[in-house]
């Protein structure tokens, strides 16, 4: 008789202690192998069950925490554009107050933008060279040079 | 054309250069960092099995909570924040752009 068990099987009679022969003496032994072997199985089932819960439970965790990261940078976001447009509606106004005309006040916005800052945008393909801010920054600034009211609202 | 030449009127127009300037990049700062986390957030969800047009749904509805508290996203941010994440999701796979739906 082997005494192989079968991989995560289960089953074990024990045998009464009397009338025992070499052959029911195999068999327990076959038998408490083939239960160790269960209970093994069993144990290794239950830690990766436990190992897929633990990774499911920190996938959800960083979505949750990544979600979050960008709710915030979206607001952040929204607020530093908004406080550009402020100042870009300033800025054209003042010009606008000099007489410059929407043109020269457009030269004077792409000078400094290009010069000074915009560059940094560039580090993103998506980005296409900052194209889509500098359009924003000129419609900005042309809307308040032609706002009747002259207020950056 | 008029033209004021006053120290403080040229004093003004270098305030409004340099707090351009400042806004400029504080704004370029605050796009990239929500790049960074629109990236990272496709990079997660991406690792859960996630279809990208679920990302792209869910990047919407992060976009339209935000728009209801602050109120100035524009369709704009809309449009680049799902560029980003078809961007990245694209860079990341193994057999190059495929269809996304």
């Amino acid at each position: 008789m082997a005494l192989l068990a079968t991989p995560c099987s289960t089953g074990l009679t024990v045998a009464s202690p009397h009338d025992r022969t070499l052959d029911d003496d195999l068999e327990l032994m076959s038998r408490i192998a083939e239960a160790s072997a269960t209970a093994a199985c069993a144990e290794a089932t239950e830690f990766e069950m436990s190992a897929t819960i633990r990774h499911a439970i920190s996938q959800a965790d960083a979505s949750r925490r990544v979600r979050l990261a960008v709710e915030v940078a979206a607001s952040r976001d929204a607020v530093a554009m908004d406080a550009l447009r402020m100042a870009v509606c300033e800025f054209t106004l003042a010009l606008r107050r000099d007489g410059i005309t929407p043109e020269g006040v457009l030269i004077r916005l792409k000078q400094l933008i290009d010069n000074e800052t915009l560059p940094l945008i560039r580090s993103h393909p998506s980005d296409n060279d900052g194209h889509s801010l500098r359009e924003r920054i000129s419609t900005w600034s042309v809307k308040a040079y032609f706002d009747s009211e002259g207020a950056c609202l | 054309m008029k033209k004021r030449n006053s120290k403080e009127h040229d004093a003004l127009l270098e305030e409004l250069t340099s707090v351009i300037a400042e806004k400029t990049e504080a704004a370029i700062a605050a796009r990239m960092a929500l790049r960074d986390a629109v990236c990272a957030f496709v990079a997660v969800e991406q690792a859960r099995g996630m279809p990208i047009s679920t990302v792209i749904a869910t990047v919407k509805d992060i976009l339209a909570k935000v728009q209801r508290g602050v109120g100035k996203v524009t369709d704009e941010l809309a449009q680049q924040l799902i560029d980003w994440c078809v961007e990245f999701h694209l860079s990341r796979m193994p057999t190059g752009p495929a269809i996304i739906s």
